[in-house]
């Protein structure tokens, strides 16, 4: 049945792709392997079929055969609106995205730059690189949040999440990564606000409406830091072993404490998110204030079942 | 489980192009470049098989040969093109671009590469509303990669992060990783016979040594996993969906199983997590879990670090 249904699709693009003139439904029916039953039954399993290629990035361009029949329409798809042309990209630039691609294999997001990497080497084989010469991203976010997120932004579609225990609904603007951080910008009723991934509390909730809002022209997307959650800041001081947790020693100041220890100075603004940072780095962090969170440190690490 | 048939379809039109380009892979090479499996890569063959133009005689279909486990595009049809990148893909490109021009070694590659990102850009309306932040290029990000790529031993001079100190540090250079706009060389550090990582713009004096390039060995390791989440971090699946394939809801949460490769970041992920997630299997996993968190916790009972 799925195996049925996978070829029909595929005859369908392949048939509307090779086509130079539009094809009919009746020429659709009678030629593209697949749409068999009733006259309705091949109406509804086209246009399902229609929607699905659609939604996956592949649009059916419909266009009238003849002016004097209205009701007659056509069929076919571009190949330049699906497909990358041969001459599109210079033998230089497929080698730049290469790379770029490759920077990500050993990062969340590597499916998304390997497929991008298969397109890429489905126009050129030979592209030869030296992988160890690139650097390799190594932070660590959500992948399906980022992805949903860069759909929202480019499709302009409204957005809504749980954050600070309350729903949002937001007009998305942009994504911006600072130190490892994912940021959202984008805009909630009348302002324009800043919003951290790591701390979202939901999954997002994405509307199908396409096109929902207009985003000034003017929006820059740099004018908006995050650096204004300062004010959120409060301070802690840790205790690093020597020659560990060094992601952390670059958000803080270190000084030395012992033989043994380190003593970082740095600014937190979520407790439940520093305290996740902390325990990560294992028995490389001491926490010596706040006691707050040493308390709940101590107190996550001593629950009685394992793990 | 099995994959819709749209998802299939669209797998097709990226397999032929990419095999049409690439023959003389086997179906396991493929199976891997496409992150599928080998099953699901010879059922795409053999719908695949059965696909063409209208008329589907066997001049207007897709002529595919399958030999010794090899598969080869005679005749792709009108699929000699890959798919055009999706607005994700574009971005991700887009991001890895702007981390190579930020550190490319001259004027004009910088330029180049900037060009193709407004190319990019024009072509993908995402790609200018997502940005990298990137900090500067350490001053001897360059010689540590002429190390990486001639496989040369380096010596270097290693600034203390907490003390006003230099140390000499004689190392097999590895990889450059970079997190949270950090820039960080992992190497074998010949002196202490081991991993290490060092951050690039703390080196200094940098100098090509002579001696056997080594890289270590990390053993490769494959674990079946089964975890109990509690109903409030359910978001904690979806955030590490890829590591799970079996997710039920329990009367207090959810049972999740899956398989994991890399046993030091699932070891800290679950540390990191300790609150909600509780360990089922594997049990020395667990056990480990119990003893590390006894280890943290006496430290804190030793005064001389408070």
């Amino acid at each position: 049945m799925s195996a049925e249904k996978t070829e029909r699709l595929i005859n369908l693009t392949l048939g509307l792709l090779s086509t130079t003139k539009y094809l009919t439904k009746a020429e659709i029916f009678a030629n593209i392997a697949g749409y068999e039953g009733s006259a309705e039954t091949k109406e509804r399993m086209f246009e399902r079929d229609k929607d699905e290629l659609r939604n996956m990035g592949i649009p059916i361009e419909v266009g009238g055969l003849d002016p004097l029949f209205e009701d007659e329409q056509g069929y076919r798809i571009r190949s330049a609106d699906i497909q990358i042309q041969a001459d599109e990209f210079s033998s230089e630039e497929l080698l730049f995205m290469t790379m770029a691609a490759n920077i990500w294999k050993e990062s969340a997001l590597s499916t998304i730059s390997n497929n991008a990497l298969m397109k890429v080497a489905s126009i050129d084989s030979e592209i030869g690189f030296n992988q160890e010469a690139l650097p390799m991203i190594n932070d660590s976010f959500d992948s399906n949040q980022i992805s949903i997120l860069i759909e929202a932004i480019s499709e302009k579609k409204e957005i809504s999440f749980k954050y600070h225990h309350k729903q949002r609904s937001l007009q998305p603007y942009g994504l911006k990564s600072l130190h490892g951080d994912w940021y959202l910008i984008g805009r909630e009723q009348a302002e324009i606000k800043i919003f951290k991934l790591k701390r979202f509390e939901s999954k997002i909730d994405l509307s199908n409406k396409t096109g929902a809002f207009e985003k000034p022209s003017d929006f820059n997307l740099n004018h908006y830091l995050p650096n204004d959650h300062r004010e959120n800041m409060l301070p802690a001081i840790l205790r690093l072993r020597n020659g560990k947790a060094n992601i952390l020693r670059s958000l803080g100041s270190v000084s030395n404490f012992d033989a043994e220890w380190d003593t970082l100075n740095i600014d937190y603004e979520d407790k439940i998110e520093f305290v996740k940072k902390i325990l990560w780095f294992g028995t490389d962090v001491i926490v010596v204030s706040p006691i707050e969170i040493k308390n709940e440190v101590i107190s996550q690490l001593s629950r009685s079942s394992n793990g | 489980m099995a994959d819709s048939a749209i998802t299939r379809a669209v797998r097709a039109l990226d397999l032929i192009p990419y095999i049409l380009e690439n023959p003389g892979n086997s179906v396991e090479q493929l199976a891997k470049k496409f992150e599928t499996s080998s099953k699901q890569i010879i059922s795409d063959l053999e719908v695949i098989f059965m696909c063409g133009l209208p008329g589907y005689t066997p001049y207007e279909l897709i002529d595919l040969s399958f030999e010794d486990g090899i598969v080869t595009v005679v005749d792709a049809q009108v699929l000699d093109k890959p798919r055009k990148f999706t607005e994700t893909e574009a971005v991700i490109v887009s991001l890895g671009l702007q981390l190579l021009s930020n550190l490319a070694e001259n004027i004009e590659s910088k330029d180049r590469i900037s060009k193709l990102i407004e190319k990019l850009s024009s072509k993908f309306k995402a790609t200018s509303q997502i940005e990298l932040s990137l900090s500067k290029k350490p001053t001897h990000y360059d010689a540590v990669i002429h190390a990486i790529t001639a496989k040369s031993n380096i010596e270097f001079s290693y600034k203390s992060l907490s003390k006003d100190e230099f140390t000499n540090r004689t190392v097999s250079p590895i990889r450059i990783y970079t997190s949270g706009g950090v820039y960080y060389l992992s190497a074998f550090d010949l002196n202490n016979n081991g991993l290490r990582v060092f951050r690039i713009d703390l080196i200094s004096d940098i100098q090509l040594i002579s001696g056997v390039y080594k890289t270590g060995e990390s053993p490769i390791f494959i674990q079946t996993i089964e975890f109990e989440i509690e109903s409030t971090n359910e978001l904690f699946i979806e955030k590490y969906s890829s590591i799970f394939n079996e997710v039920t809801k329990t009367k207090t949460g959810f049972n999740a199983k899956g398989l994991v490769s890399n046993r030091e970041w699932l070891f800290r992920l679950l540390l990191s997590n300790r609150a909600e997630v509780t360990v089922i299997k594997p049990q020395d996993l667990a056990d480990d879990l119990i003893d590390r968190a006894g280890k943290i916790v006496d430290l804190y009972a030793d005064s001389s670090n408070n």
